[in-house]
């Protein structure tokens, strides 16, 4: 079994599907055996935390084994429906080919470590924070329900296959973000979240539906998945295939075609809404009504990471769509992933700055950071001109798995930090936690480092970008700077503001539920501080495997560029380096000196802002009045089609239902006329002419004996007269 | 045209009329008597004396007394009786006259096959000689049948006319 | 040699028919039952007073009229015996014979 754990690899995403299965249904099962429906919350956690726990070990074997098959990809499918052509993977349009099973690759392999180390790590951290919640089993099985569909997704062997998993991925994301629905922010927290990702998720089918009518089918070996070397479909199509992320052979057919263009940019548009890429990044903040290990294991390592797997997967096809064109401009799919990367770091790292809930910061700094992953990835391929087509690609995944960590581990620090203010969230109230809640201060540190770029965790992830960036577009690269910039200011300030100077919150709350040694903070308990001690540990040594100059990393995931010459061995590029680094220790020093260290006070506060400053301000604090212009036109928008929608259906369609029923009552009405004067009529007149000529006829029996004696002798007369008439005249004999 | 004949003509005619036209119940029945003898003198003068003593015998006897006697058991407090409408009277004194007409030519029209009578037996002892032998000799049956009619009858007039017991 | 009659045939059969018809005139206009039988009688001598004219004037052996006449008269006195006996016991029921007011029969 050992030997070749990725034929194991289905019971990854099957054992926590299983728990969720326990969980919902034990209640009931327990109800029936002893009467009481309620869980135990031991057996939740342990149930939920065992599926998730084995899953873990198989992924660690999986990425153990793969790495020392040096870039081949393992495919189990069952073809499941097969129409027209010859049964060939992904053989002639005109044909349909639609199969199922899982397929396991490097890139693959890492997203596997990376879910379930952070799902692990954020299910142990939940047994400490989310403790004595009414509903904590029903937390579990959300929990293990989103792992389950995450893990599906990545393992998924065919875009159908992915879309099925990501539709999951969201709806347990609802769940999640509307855990605690006695909160009326929380229940339209979660529906926005479904609503904006449901609109870039039409854009997913569409897209997906495109690429099924253009080539015939969505499987990946054929499409996206073939010979490192010539892009051809591998000899087998099951088991172990020489095989990497490359261009198939239809794709190829369809290179610079804008039909592939079309499917590249709507497939993105589903990246869009799931990775809160602008202009759909408006959900995001909103979720973090959910608690805290949700944000932490959904809205920054996993859920939001997806869109830039997928980006990845479909990496072939963004890569050789053509370009598009639309308002005077021409674009390539990948230069628009990069550009909408590009965007929304800034403009997000740009709305952290103003925000005073701790756990808002952290999600537009998620925000901002899954625009960095897209810059990374925007910024490669054959046609980028660069000299490194894979580099991109590569930088990508490489933050994507380093981000996971860091920001997975400041979210759980943040719960952390709640639970030890009691569940206050506003930053201005806390304060002095460096010496009170040590452990938290040390992990909290190290990620704030890694996120900024300056310690090894993310700085060799954010720096691989930056070189792709350097070497695609020198806008974009300037931009990435920026916002590195702005990415170390940003977590200075919440920093100084959380840690630094005196704690001052707790004055209005009275006596607590926690009921210890009076109202200060102190460190949580192990449950939730051992996970992130992990988690700081990871954030650190995973950046290891891209130190630049040796990138390992590189090697391991590898985009194949046919008809692009070996790249030359990758050096380190000084310049890049140099200033990306050198704006994160600019920004993480300014965050520093603007705020006083003693009472966590913005230092260059002016006396008489002037209005350019009440307007950066705003737009800042404000998030863009992104929300606001949505609701004005958008919402306005639908919620006046809807009514017209309503205004038809009531009247017009509902108007011709009542009128139909209104015509038929009078049909029947009129029917009911001619049965009762005409049907009947006949019949009563029948009845009434009887009776005339009965009552007319009777009388001739009035009883008078005289009469009849008058009538026989009337008959007697006409008797006589006819016997005689012709007997008169006659001879006698 | 005899005068004997004229005169039992009158007779028989006119209290026939009579008859028909008293409001007097009695006097009907006595009238209807004179009519009968009439009669019986019109069937002497067409040799039919057996016939004759018949009808006085059992009609004006008999027949004539029984309707007195229904007449008096129904005696109501008025003898006479009230006429009809005159409409009514009309009416079927209409039909009478036509019946009348009817046969008035019916018997001129037609001519009769008169067969003489060649020797009128009706005063000797071969008349009854004959008559029995027909009576008695042809018309056997129907006098015995005659006979268990009146028998019957007499049997119902009893019966019917029987009084109610309780 | 024949002897003459008293009459024509015609004659006697003209009686018989205005006996006839005044019978038939008495038993439409009499109101008395009685009277009713009174002029059936009349109608059923004037049919007798025919069957005699004829077994005198036309039959070959001027006598069969007269046995059939004898039958008549006995089917008279049965007729009026029974028929009276009727009246009699309708006078006991109702207490009068105006046929007029004896319309059980009607409709």
């Amino acid at each position: 079994m050992m030997s070749d754990p990725a034929q194991l690899a289905y019971l990854i995403p099957l054992l926590p599907l299983l728990a969720f299965v326990f969980l919902v249904l034990a209640g009931s099962v327990k109800q029936w055996v002893t009467g009481d429906i309620r869980l135990s919350d031991h057996l939740a956690h342990r149930v939920s935390i065992g599926a998730i726990f084995i899953s873990w070990l198989l992924a660690i074997a999986i990425l153990v084994d793969i790495v020392g098959r040096h870039g081949q990809t393992y495919i189990h499918s069952y073809p499941w429906l097969q129409l027209g052509a010859s049964g060939a993977l992904g053989s002639s349009a005109g044909g349909l080919q639609i199969s199922f099973g899982w397929m396991v690759d490097p890139l693959t392999a890492l997203m596997l470590i990376v879910v379930t180390t952070v799902t692990l790590m954020v299910q142990i951290f939940s047994t400490g924070y989310m403790a004595g919640d009414v509903r904590y089993p029903r937390f579990f099985a959300y929990l293990s329900l989103f792992g389950a569909a995450m893990l599906a997704l990545v393992l998924a062997n065919s875009l159908l296959e992915l879309f099925i998993a990501w539709e999951l991925v969201g709806l347990t994301s609802y769940l999640l973000i509307g855990f605690w629905f006695e909160k009326p922010t929380a229940k339209r927290a979660a529906m926005k979240a479904f609503l904006v990702t449901r609109i870039g998720d039409v854009g997913l089918f569409f897209g997906m539906a495109y690429l099924l009518s253009l080539t015939g089918t969505t499987d990946f070996v054929g499409l996206v998945i073939g010979n490192p070397e010539t892009g051809a479909l591998p000899f087998r199509s099951q088991g172990w295939l020489e095989a990497g992320i490359v261009a198939g052979p239809q794709i190829m057919a369809l290179k610079g075609t804008v039909g592939l263009g079309l499917v590249a940019l709507l497939i993105f548009a589903g990246s869009v809404g799931k990775s809160a890429q602008f202009p759909l990044h408006v959900w995001l903040p909103d979720a973090m009504e959910g608690p805290t290990p949700v944000s932490a294991l959904i809205h920054a390592a996993t859920m939001v990471a997806a869109g830039v797997y997928l980006v990845a997967r479909m990496y072939p096809i963004f890569d050789l769509g053509g370009p598009l064109t639309a308002l005077g401009a021409t674009f390539r799919p990948l230069g628009l992933v990069g550009l909408t990367g590009a965007i929304t770091a800034v403009m997000a790292a740009y709305f952290a700055f103003t925000q005073f809930d701790i756990k808002r910061v952290l999600a537009y700094s998620t925000i901002s950071q899954l625009g960095y992953m897209m810059i990374g990835l925007g910024c490669g391929g054959v046609y980028a001109g660069v000299h490194d087509p894979s580099l991109g690609f590569t930088s990508g995944m490489f933050h994507l798995m380093t981000h996971a960590f860091f920001k997975g581990l400041l979210f759980l620090g943040s719960g952390a930090i709640i639970y030890a203010c009691h569940h206050e969230q506003d930053m201005r109230r806390m304060g002095g936690l460096w010496k009170l809640t040590p452990i938290t201060f040390w992990c909290y540190l190290t990620a704030t480092l890694a996120l900024a770029g300056l310690i090894p965790g993310g700085l060799f992830s954010k720096d691989s970008i930056l070189e792709a960036a350097f070497g695609y577009n020198k806008l974009i690269f300037a931009a990435g700077v920026l916002g590195a910039f702005m990415t170390a200011g940003y977590m200075a300030r919440q920093l100084v503001m959380v840690f630094a100077g005196e704690y001052s919150g707790g004055h209005e709350h009275g006596e607590h539920e926690h009921g210890d040694d009076g109202h200060l903070p102190h460190d949580p308990p192990l449950t939730m501080t051992v996970p992130l001690i992990i988690l700081a540990v990871l954030a650190v040594v995973s950046g290891f495997v891209g130190i630049p100059g040796s990138m390992k990393i590189a090697g391991f995931l590898k985009y194949h560029a046919l008809s692009h010459p070996e790249p030359a061995e990758h050096a380190m590029n000084w310049t890049v380096t140099s200033l990306g680094y050198g704006a994160a220790l600019l920004g993480m020093a300014t965050g520093l000196g603007s705020y006083s260290l003693q009472t966590r006070a913005f230092a260059f506060q002016t006396a008489r802002p002037t209005a350019l400053d009440w307007f950066l301000y705003q737009l800042s604090y404000q998030k863009g009045w992104f929300d606001e212009i949505y609701r004005a036109t958008l919402v306005r928008g639908l919620f006046l089609v809807s009514d017209a929608a309503a205004w038809m259906d009531r009247w017009i369609v509902d108007g011709i239902v009542n009128g139909l029923g209104w015509l038929t009552r009078q049909l029947a009405f009129l029917s009911a006329l001619v049965d009762r004067f005409i049907v009947d009529g006949l019949v009563n007149l029948v009845a009434v002419v009887s009776r005339g000529l009965g009552k007319g006829f009777r009388t001739v029996q009035s009883g008078q004996v005289q009469t009849y004696l008058l009538v026989a002798t009337l008959g007697a007369i006409l008797l006589i007269w006819a016997v005689a008439a012709g007997q008169i005249g006659a001879p006698t004999p | 045209m005899s005068a004997a004949f004229v005169i039992l003509l009158l007779i028989t005619v006119g209290a026939a009329v009579f008859v028909v036209t008293t409001k007097n119940i009695v006097h009907a029945a006595v009238f209807l008597g004179f009519t009968l003898l009439g009669l019986a003198g019109l069937y002497l003068l067409l040799g039919a004396p057996f016939v004759a003593f018949a009808q006085v015998m059992v009609y004006v006897g008999a027949v004539t007394v029984l309707i007195l006697f229904a007449v008096m058991l129904t005696a109501q407090r008025l003898m006479r009786e009230p006429r009809y409408g005159s409409q009514w009277r009309v009416a079927a004194g209409l039909a009478a006259a036509v019946v009348f007409g009817c046969m008035f030519w019916v018997i001129n029209a037609t001519s009769w096959p008169i067969s003489p009578l060649k020797q009128d037996l009706s005063n000797s002892s071969e008349y009854l000689t004959q008559f029995t032998s027909g009576l008695l000799g042809s018309y056997l049956l129907p006098f015995e049948v005659a006979s268990l009619l009146l028998l019957v009858a007499l049997v119902g007039a009893v019966v019917l006319a029987k009084e109610e017991r309780e | 040699m024949t002897t003459t009659p008293p009459a024509t045939l015609e004659a006697f059969l003209l009686i018989g028919a205005m006996l006839f018809c005044l019978g038939i005139y008495g038993a439409l206009t009499r109101r008395n039952a009685v009277a009713i039988l009174i002029s059936i009688e009349l109608m059923l001598n004037a049919a007798n007073l025919n069957l005699v004219a004829f077994a005198r004037f036309v039959d070959h052996s001027h006598i069969s009229g007269q046995p059939f006449a004898i039958f008549v008269i006995t089917v008279a006195a049965a007729e009026a015996a029974v028929g009276l006996a009727i009246v009699l016991c309708v006078y006991r029921n109702i207490r009068h014979i105006n046929v007029d007011q004896i319309n059980l029969l009607k409709w």
